[in-house]
Protein backbone atom coordinates (compact mmCIF):
# COMPACT_ATOMS: atom_id res chain seq x y z
CA UNK A 1 0.00 0.00 0.00
CA UNK A 2 2.96 2.28 -0.30
CA UNK A 3 2.40 3.73 -4.02
CA UNK A 4 -0.30 6.40 -4.80
CA UNK A 5 -4.18 4.06 -5.57
CA UNK A 6 -4.33 4.63 -9.67
CA UNK A 7 -6.91 6.77 -11.23
CA UNK A 8 -8.98 6.09 -14.29
CA UNK A 9 -5.86 5.78 -16.79
CA UNK A 10 -8.31 5.24 -19.36
CA UNK A 11 -10.29 7.89 -19.25
CA UNK A 12 -9.67 10.80 -21.29
CA UNK A 13 -8.84 13.92 -19.19
CA UNK A 14 -11.70 15.58 -17.81
CA UNK A 15 -14.10 13.53 -19.07
CA UNK A 16 -16.64 11.65 -16.94
CA UNK A 17 -15.55 7.62 -16.47
CA UNK A 18 -18.20 5.50 -17.46
CA UNK A 19 -18.89 2.86 -14.34
CA UNK A 20 -16.63 0.16 -15.35
CA UNK A 21 -18.60 -3.76 -14.07
CA UNK A 22 -15.80 -5.79 -11.89
CA UNK A 23 -12.28 -6.32 -13.64
CA UNK A 24 -12.03 -9.98 -15.00
CA UNK A 25 -9.49 -10.95 -12.40
CA UNK A 26 -12.21 -10.58 -9.46
CA UNK A 27 -14.49 -12.72 -11.60
CA UNK A 28 -12.38 -15.43 -11.83
CA UNK A 29 -11.14 -15.08 -8.61
CA UNK A 30 -14.81 -15.42 -7.69
CA UNK A 31 -15.47 -18.61 -9.99
CA UNK A 32 -12.49 -20.14 -8.23
CA UNK A 33 -13.60 -19.78 -4.94
CA UNK A 34 -17.10 -21.09 -5.41
CA UNK A 35 -15.60 -24.70 -6.90
CA UNK A 36 -13.32 -25.07 -4.42
CA UNK A 37 -16.18 -24.30 -1.79
CA UNK A 38 -18.40 -26.80 -3.58
CA UNK A 39 -15.40 -29.40 -4.38
CA UNK A 40 -14.83 -29.52 -0.33
CA UNK A 41 -18.88 -29.89 -0.06
CA UNK A 42 -18.40 -32.61 -2.64
CA UNK A 43 -16.08 -34.56 -0.67
CA UNK A 44 -17.50 -34.06 2.68
CA UNK A 45 -20.91 -35.58 1.84
CA UNK A 46 -19.23 -38.20 -0.78
CA UNK A 47 -17.07 -39.72 2.18
CA UNK A 48 -18.84 -38.62 5.37
CA UNK A 49 -15.86 -36.69 6.30
CA UNK A 50 -16.78 -34.20 9.96
CA UNK A 51 -15.72 -31.11 10.24
CA UNK A 52 -14.70 -30.09 14.28
CA UNK A 53 -12.82 -32.13 16.70
CA UNK A 54 -14.10 -35.89 15.75
CA UNK A 55 -12.48 -35.26 12.51
CA UNK A 56 -9.04 -36.21 14.70
CA UNK A 57 -10.98 -38.37 17.76
CA UNK A 58 -9.16 -41.74 18.39
CA UNK A 59 -11.75 -44.59 18.05
CA UNK A 60 -12.10 -45.23 21.60
CA UNK A 61 -11.14 -43.54 24.01
CA UNK A 62 -9.56 -45.85 27.26
CA UNK A 63 -11.58 -46.09 29.74
CA UNK A 64 -14.76 -44.29 28.23
CA UNK A 65 -12.55 -41.17 28.80
CA UNK A 66 -13.97 -38.58 26.80
CA UNK A 67 -11.03 -35.75 26.88
CA UNK A 68 -12.32 -33.68 23.85
CA UNK A 69 -15.67 -32.75 25.88
CA UNK A 70 -13.48 -31.29 28.69
CA UNK A 71 -12.44 -28.02 26.68
CA UNK A 72 -14.71 -26.03 25.16
CA UNK A 73 -14.41 -23.13 23.24
CA UNK B 1 -8.28 10.34 7.57
CA UNK B 2 -4.78 10.39 5.42
CA UNK B 3 -1.96 9.64 7.08
CA UNK B 4 1.52 11.60 6.75
CA UNK B 5 4.54 9.74 4.83
CA UNK B 6 6.46 9.12 7.57
CA UNK B 7 3.38 7.49 10.08
CA UNK B 8 2.33 5.62 6.91
CA UNK B 9 6.26 3.80 6.12
CA UNK B 10 6.16 3.39 9.85
CA UNK B 11 2.71 1.84 10.00
CA UNK B 12 3.65 -0.13 6.34
CA UNK B 13 6.47 -1.67 8.15
CA UNK B 14 4.55 -2.66 10.92
CA UNK B 15 1.70 -4.09 8.63
CA UNK B 16 4.62 -5.72 6.38
CA UNK B 17 6.61 -7.62 9.47
CA UNK B 18 3.50 -8.94 11.50
CA UNK B 19 1.85 -10.30 8.02
CA UNK B 20 4.64 -11.63 7.00
CA UNK B 21 5.69 -13.03 11.05
CA UNK B 22 1.94 -14.45 10.63
CA UNK B 23 2.89 -16.77 7.43
CA UNK B 24 6.02 -17.64 8.89
CA UNK B 25 4.17 -18.84 11.73
CA UNK B 26 2.06 -20.65 10.00
CA UNK B 27 4.81 -22.88 7.93
CA UNK B 28 6.34 -23.67 11.44
CA UNK B 29 2.87 -24.87 12.94
CA UNK B 30 2.58 -27.16 9.42
CA UNK B 31 5.91 -28.42 9.93
CA UNK B 32 5.08 -29.66 13.56
CA UNK B 33 1.58 -30.68 12.03
CA UNK B 34 3.48 -32.96 9.07
CA UNK B 35 5.90 -33.90 12.55
CA UNK B 36 3.00 -35.35 13.88
CA UNK B 37 1.10 -37.39 11.34
CA UNK B 38 4.72 -38.53 10.25
CA UNK B 39 6.85 -39.30 13.56
CA UNK B 40 7.42 -43.31 14.47
CA UNK B 41 7.76 -42.52 18.21
CA UNK B 42 5.27 -41.03 20.88
CA UNK B 43 7.88 -38.14 22.20
CA UNK B 44 7.70 -36.48 19.30
CA UNK B 45 3.90 -36.21 18.45
CA UNK B 46 3.37 -35.34 21.62
CA UNK B 47 5.87 -32.65 21.39
CA UNK B 48 4.85 -31.60 18.29
CA UNK B 49 1.20 -31.17 19.27
CA UNK B 50 2.29 -29.06 22.83
CA UNK B 51 4.28 -26.92 20.42
CA UNK B 52 1.64 -26.47 18.04
CA UNK B 53 -0.86 -25.13 20.74
CA UNK B 54 2.11 -22.93 21.78
CA UNK B 55 2.70 -21.31 18.59
CA UNK B 56 -1.29 -21.11 17.79
CA UNK B 57 -1.56 -19.27 20.94
CA UNK B 58 1.58 -17.26 21.41
CA UNK B 59 2.65 -16.56 17.83
CA UNK B 60 -0.24 -17.38 15.10
CA UNK B 61 -3.27 -15.77 17.39
CA UNK B 62 -1.47 -12.31 17.88
CA UNK B 63 0.03 -11.42 14.65
CA UNK B 64 -3.12 -12.60 12.82
CA UNK B 65 -5.03 -9.72 15.33
CA UNK B 66 -1.88 -7.37 14.23
CA UNK B 67 -1.99 -8.21 10.82
CA UNK B 68 -5.54 -7.38 10.63
CA UNK B 69 -5.51 -4.60 12.80
CA UNK B 70 -2.35 -2.93 10.82
CA UNK B 71 -4.01 -3.42 7.31
CA UNK B 72 -7.09 -2.16 8.28
CA UNK B 73 -5.52 1.22 9.49
CA UNK B 74 -3.74 0.81 6.21
CA UNK B 75 -6.38 1.25 4.10
CA UNK B 76 -8.21 3.90 6.46
CA UNK B 77 -5.04 5.80 6.65
CA UNK B 78 -4.04 6.07 2.77
CA UNK B 79 -6.27 7.01 -0.31
CA UNK B 80 -6.49 3.29 -1.13
CA UNK B 81 -9.43 3.42 1.20
CA UNK B 82 -11.16 -0.05 2.05
CA UNK B 83 -14.23 -0.75 0.22
CA UNK B 84 -12.84 1.22 -2.80
CA UNK B 85 -10.35 -1.62 -5.21
CA UNK B 86 -10.95 -4.75 -4.96
CA UNK B 87 -7.61 -5.64 -4.12
CA UNK B 88 -8.05 -4.14 -0.76
CA UNK B 89 -11.63 -5.40 -0.06
CA UNK B 90 -10.50 -9.29 -0.89
CA UNK B 91 -7.83 -9.25 0.99
CA UNK B 92 -9.66 -7.56 4.28
CA UNK B 93 -12.12 -10.38 3.86
CA UNK B 94 -9.44 -13.28 3.35
CA UNK B 95 -7.64 -11.93 6.11
CA UNK B 96 -10.24 -11.85 8.17
CA UNK B 97 -12.00 -15.41 7.11
CA UNK B 98 -8.16 -16.56 8.16
CA UNK B 99 -8.21 -15.06 11.85
CA UNK B 100 -11.65 -16.15 12.53
CA UNK B 101 -11.22 -19.46 11.46
CA UNK B 102 -8.10 -19.57 13.31
CA UNK B 103 -9.53 -18.19 16.76
CA UNK B 104 -12.28 -21.33 16.19
CA UNK B 105 -9.77 -23.71 15.93
CA UNK B 106 -7.04 -22.92 18.74
CA UNK B 107 -9.76 -24.14 21.50
CA UNK B 108 -9.49 -27.74 19.05
CA UNK B 109 -6.01 -27.66 19.02
CA UNK B 110 -5.62 -27.09 22.84
CA UNK B 111 -7.84 -30.16 23.54
CA UNK B 112 -5.72 -32.10 21.21
CA UNK B 113 -2.70 -31.12 22.91
CA UNK B 114 -4.09 -32.16 26.00
CA UNK B 115 -5.36 -35.30 24.99
CA UNK B 116 -1.51 -36.11 23.27
CA UNK B 117 -0.04 -35.11 26.74
CA UNK B 118 -1.98 -37.71 28.32
CA UNK B 119 -1.79 -40.15 25.60
CA UNK B 120 0.23 -42.89 24.56
CA UNK B 121 0.50 -45.89 22.15
CA UNK B 122 -1.89 -46.44 19.59
CA UNK B 123 -4.10 -43.55 20.80
CA UNK B 124 -1.57 -40.89 20.32
CA UNK B 125 -1.10 -42.35 17.01
CA UNK B 126 -4.34 -41.89 16.18
CA UNK B 127 -4.73 -38.21 16.87
CA UNK B 128 -2.70 -37.84 13.38
CA UNK B 129 -2.14 -34.33 12.98
CA UNK B 130 -3.13 -30.62 11.70
CA UNK B 131 -2.50 -30.28 7.99
CA UNK B 132 -5.82 -28.90 6.56
CA UNK B 133 -6.43 -26.14 8.59
CA UNK B 134 -2.73 -24.69 8.39
CA UNK B 135 -2.63 -26.01 4.65
CA UNK B 136 -5.84 -24.07 3.49
CA UNK B 137 -4.48 -20.72 5.84
CA UNK B 138 -1.25 -20.50 4.35
CA UNK B 139 -2.83 -21.44 0.81
CA UNK B 140 -5.07 -17.66 2.14
CA UNK B 141 -2.53 -16.03 3.34
CA UNK B 142 -0.52 -16.51 0.33
CA UNK B 143 -3.31 -15.35 -2.05
CA UNK B 144 -3.21 -12.12 0.07
CA UNK B 145 0.34 -11.42 0.28
CA UNK B 146 0.23 -11.52 -4.00
CA UNK B 147 -2.90 -9.34 -3.57
CA UNK B 148 -0.77 -6.65 -1.91
CA UNK B 149 2.32 -7.38 -4.00
CA UNK B 150 0.62 -6.77 -7.91
CA UNK B 151 -2.26 -4.69 -6.91
CA UNK B 152 -4.53 -5.80 -9.56
CA UNK B 153 -6.56 -2.64 -10.96
CA UNK B 154 -10.06 -2.95 -10.80
CA UNK B 155 -12.23 -0.18 -8.61
CA UNK B 156 -15.40 -0.87 -6.51
CA UNK B 157 -18.95 1.03 -7.86
CA UNK B 158 -17.99 2.06 -4.34
CA UNK B 159 -14.86 3.64 -4.84
CA UNK B 160 -15.84 4.48 -8.79
CA UNK B 161 -18.66 7.11 -7.18
CA UNK B 162 -16.43 8.09 -4.43
CA UNK B 163 -13.96 8.99 -6.97
CA UNK B 164 -16.41 10.93 -9.29
CA UNK B 165 -17.40 12.65 -6.07
CA UNK B 166 -13.96 13.66 -5.60
CA UNK B 167 -13.30 14.80 -8.84
CA UNK B 168 -16.72 17.35 -8.85
CA UNK B 169 -15.44 18.49 -5.53
CA UNK B 170 -12.26 19.64 -7.28
CA UNK B 171 -13.14 21.21 -10.18
CA UNK B 172 -13.40 24.87 -10.01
Amino acid sequence: MTEAPETDARAAPGAEPATRGMPRWVKAFILVVIVLVLAAIGVSLLFGIEHGPNLHRPPESPGGHTPFMEHGP
Amino acid sequence: MIMPPGLRKLWLAVHLTVSVGWIGGVVAYLALGIAAVTAPDDQTVRAAWIGMELIGWSALVPLAIAAFLTGLVMALGTKWGLFRHYWVLISLVLTLLAAVVLLLHMPTVSSLADVARESEGAALERLGGDLLHPGLGLVVLLVVQVLNVYKPAGMTRYGQRKQREERMSSKP
